[in-house]
């Protein structure tokens, strides 16, 4: 419709009338319960992370096991809550590498255009071209296997992505006049990037990262299932899911799904609150 | 009367409550004249026109009378409405690029209301826009059907947006600002285009512009707005030499105006 | 005594694509400016007006000419932090978006103090705001506000004190009053006619208004299409152009016995008779 279309109405500068979020407020509650649970674990859990009690393997939930017990009788309600720890700080870990690799790449094409900015495109297009799995896994054999070597890699694995991101809305700040003004002031390109230019951008790209901090968490457990990433006896999400595997063939799901729904739910309340947060904070034209 | 406007309020509510846009706007249009409405930003001068349309948030207040065409808008039923803008009264504003698709041609879009609201055939739609684009000056037309809206200044694409805006025989014509973003001297050759529309239609034009010295030189009559009200009323010709409105005489103050040309070239 | 501003034969042009001729978007244009003094830039889009200021200013390399500012060269780009700051203090811009060219994140306050404690470190910061404030007329209530909590003329006189501050011999004013509403637009225009006659500062002022152009500056540069085709004491220039194009935007604008179509009959008398 489009020579019908009107365009945006003219700005009354009214404040809309804002509605309760309740979705948002609900999955913020719960990740501020995880990470709670993340830096409280030890004065909060019925027993030790890594109990062994050969004689309660497996077994089903109880009044002493609320989720029941894992293949080395370790309680699953307690280990649960142990691997928010080392599930979160991956993440963390790996999002905060992929952030200073992606930013670094995308402000710098943005500011120096030309051959600069089709240089790195094609290097992100390459790291894009490998499915971020493979890549991984490709470092792991040959730096080997390793919580750091997992964390470092799948954030390199995550950097093209966030250098595409950043690319673009650097272009959009830097194509705004008040990054000339500082110019005519003679502030440098790597002050003005880093000082006036990065903390204007910030609240676009909050959002997103907050988004991709789920994505991290997901992809990194699925390292860690796969034995790449943490070694036993972590509490790692992943590395639970993996444990757990051998029990479904007998039919006990706790020792999977206990986990694994841990993970879903992190992705799930990050995804909420990201994209909320994009909305609110996001400073448009 | 084309637009019949009495008493018109408007209000959207806000985080802080009900918040007035309009606060008892009146002022008509009568056919075969260009009406000017002048204001700076915030007045209320593209609300009015947008309300007459009704092109106005679903939570916003609207009472008074408001009659376009004969039809009482302000408390009219969807189906009023509709007819009404797919008719009798058309609208242009001020950002040609801002209505046209950029991935579709000249062509596509502009028989689009023919095509998909009145049901006439791409053929027959293409044929009249040809004898539109004529109209409005616009030459070698069925080649400016295939191009894109990048490749046509911002004159042209004016004139295309005016020529689809034709295209249903509209009496009632709104144009919002529709010169502004134009360069000066395209600005005066579509002024005179619209003048030499009306003049041949019969159209009531309503004018709107932030340029009072634009408005007194090109209009029959011109209202002052200010705030959501009008203040002002008069001729075009007197308005800028005799103001009555302390409001008016500011901005007839404030205007730069250029000084007297001392001879006329031959 | 020498210019505060001299440009001399100012030439850019574009690739537009494989096997088409450049386009000339500035052609051998040359100005001065005296200290206090005020140049005009007019033309319409496409006239060069604008590539001409970031030109002078340094945003952007002409292909070949000289910018000098109080008779001192001015190379496009110099190495070196000293350098740069002191081309900052020379010459100075304001642009036309009045909330585009400010930093969104600082108030009135931090902005200011953010130039001054980079640009005049030796400077009573404190009091220089101040002054800053009184000189564009910003009520000192005004400090904390941030640019969105600003109107377009506060802001505008807010990007008006930054480039104050450093004290520039030159200010150039790309399109800076276009933006605002009429009756802001004439306060805006009288502060700049101050500034200029109570600082000394040579003014740079590029419109497509030719009666705005009129109101402050004393000599206008008519542009059209890269080409300089009027260049003379404003007075001179709207009262007896001399130029067919000037002709042409002198019809266009509004005023009492206005006939627009005078502008279709001169716009065909000037394109048979300009050069290609």
């Amino acid at each position: 419709m489009s020579i019908d279309a009107v365009p945006p109405p003219v700005a009354t500068g009214a404040r809309p009338k804002r509605k309760r979020d309740w979705t948002f407020l609900l999955a913020a509650v719960v990740l501020g319960l995880v990470i709670l649970a993340a830096v409280v674990a030890p004065w909060i859990t019925p027993y030790d992370e890594a109990t062994v009690d050969f004689g309660a393997i497996w077994s089903p939930p109880s009044a002493e096991h609320w989720l029941g017990t894992d293949q080395l009788g370790g309680d699953l309600f307690s280990r649960v809550i142990f691997g928010a720890r080392p599930s979160l700080l991956g993440a963390i870990g790996l999002l905060a590498f992929a952030i200073v690799v992606g930013t670094t790449i995308g402000v710098s094409a943005a500011w120096h255009r030309g051959w600069v900015d089709a240089l790195l495109a094609r290097i992100t297009d390459v790291m894009f071209a490998f499915p971020g799995l493979l890549f991984v896994v490709l470092i792991i054999s040959v730096f080997g296997a390793g919580s750091t070597t997992a964390i470092l890699g799948m954030g390199l694995a995550f950097s093209p992505v966030i250098a595409k991101y950043t690319r673009a809305i650097a272009l959009e700040e830097l194509s705004r006049p008040y990054v000339d003004a500082y110019r005519l002031q003679g502030v440098g390109g790597l002050r003005l990037c880093w000082r006036y230019v990065l903390p204007n951008m910030a609240p676009n790209v909050v959002g997103y990262l907050v988004v991709l901090f789920g994505d991290g968490l997901a992809s990194l457990a699925t390292l860690n299932f796969l034995g790449f990433g943490s070694q036993p006896p972590s509490s790692d999400w992943g590395l639970m899911v993996q444990e757990g595997r051998a029990a479904v063939v007998q039919g006990i799901l706790g020792p999977t799904i206990v986990p694994g729904l841990a993970i879903a739910l992190v992705v799930v309340a990050t995804n909420i609150v990201g994209v909320r947060l994009s909305d609110r904070l996001a400073v448009r034209k | 009367m084309l637009l019949d406007i009495e008493n018109l309020h408007l209000s959207v509510p806000t985080a802080d409550g009900q918040r007035p846009i309009l606060r008892g706007v009146s002022l008509n249009v009568e056919a075969g004249e260009t009406v000017g409405l002048v204001g700076e930003s915030g007045s209320g001068k593209s609300t009015t026109a947008r309300a007459a349309l009704r092109l106005l948030p679903d939570d916003a207040e609207l009472s008074g009378r408001l009659t376009v065409c004969g039809h009482e808008m302000a408390g009219g039923d969807r189906a009023e409405i509709r007819a009404l803008r797919l008719g009798k009264a058309a609208m242009i504003f001020q950002e040609p690029r801002a209505v046209l698709n950029p991935v579709r041609r000249i062509g596509d879009s502009a028989t689009e209301r023919l095509v998909h609201v009145h049901g006439e055939s791409k053929a027959a739609a293409k044929k009249q826009l040809l004898g539109l684009f004529e109209e409005v000056g616009l030459r070698d037309g069925a080649r400016l059907m295939r191009m894109y809206p990048h490749q046509l200044s911002g004159g042209m694409l004016q004139r295309v947006v005016i020529a689809a805006a034709l295209s249903t025989n509209p009496q009632l014509l709104l144009a919002d600002e529709p010169t502004s973003a134009l360069d000066v001297t395209t600005q005066a050759e579509v002024l005179v285009l619209l003048r030499r529309l009306r003049r041949e239609r019969s159209l009531g034009v309503l004018f709107i512009t932030h340029d009072l010295h634009l408005a007194a030189a090109y209009c029959d009559r011109v209202y002052v707005m200010r705030e959501g009200i009008v203040v002002e009323h008069q001729p075009g010709a007197t308005i800028f030499t005799d103001p009555k409105h302390d409001y008016t005489r500011a901005l007839v103050a404030a205007a730069p105006e250029l000084p007297e040309r001392e001879e006329v070239r031959g | 005594m020498s210019e505060a501003l001299q440009a001399t034969g100012l030439t850019k042009s574009y690739r537009t694509g494989r096997g088409l001729s450049p386009v000339v978007v500035v052609d051998d244009v040359s100005f001065s400016v005296p200290p206090g003094g005020s140049l005009g830039v007019v033309g319409e889009s496409g006239s060069g007006k604008s590539t001409i200021a970031r030109m002078v200013v340094g945003l952007l390399k002409p292909d070949s000419g000289e910018v000098s500012v109080d008779g001192r060269k001015r190379p496009y780009r110099e190495r070196g932090n000293a350098a740069r700051l002191r081309r900052a203090k020379e010459i100075q811009m304001v642009f036309q978006d009045p909330y585009g060219s400010l930093d969104r994140r600082l108030s009135v306050e931090r902005a200011l103090r953010d130039v001054l404690s980079r640009l005049r470190p030796d400077a009573d910061i404190g009091r220089e705001v101040g002054d800053l404030m009184d000189r564009v007329g910003l009520a000192r209530q005004l400090l904390p506000s941030r640019p969105h909590q600003l109107s377009g003329g506060q802001r505008q006189r807010l990007a008006i004190a930054k480039a104050l501050a450093v004290a520039p011999s030159v200010l150039v004013l790309d399109e800076a009053v276009s933006a605002l509403d009429v009756s802001v637009q004439a306060q805006i225009l009288a502060l700049l006619n101050e500034i200029r006659h109570d600082l000394d500062v040579g003014l740079v002022f590029v419109s497509h208004d030719l009666a705005v152009v009129g109101e402050v500056s004393d000599e206008v540069l008519v542009m059209y299409r890269g080409k300089a085709v009027e260049h003379r004491p404003t007075a001179d220039v709207l009262r007896r152009p001399e130029h067919p194009y000037t002709e042409m935007l002198l019809s266009s604008a509004p005023g009492p016995g206005w006939e627009p179509e005078r502008v279709a009959e001169l716009r065909a008398k000037f394109t048979e008779t300009a050069a290609p």
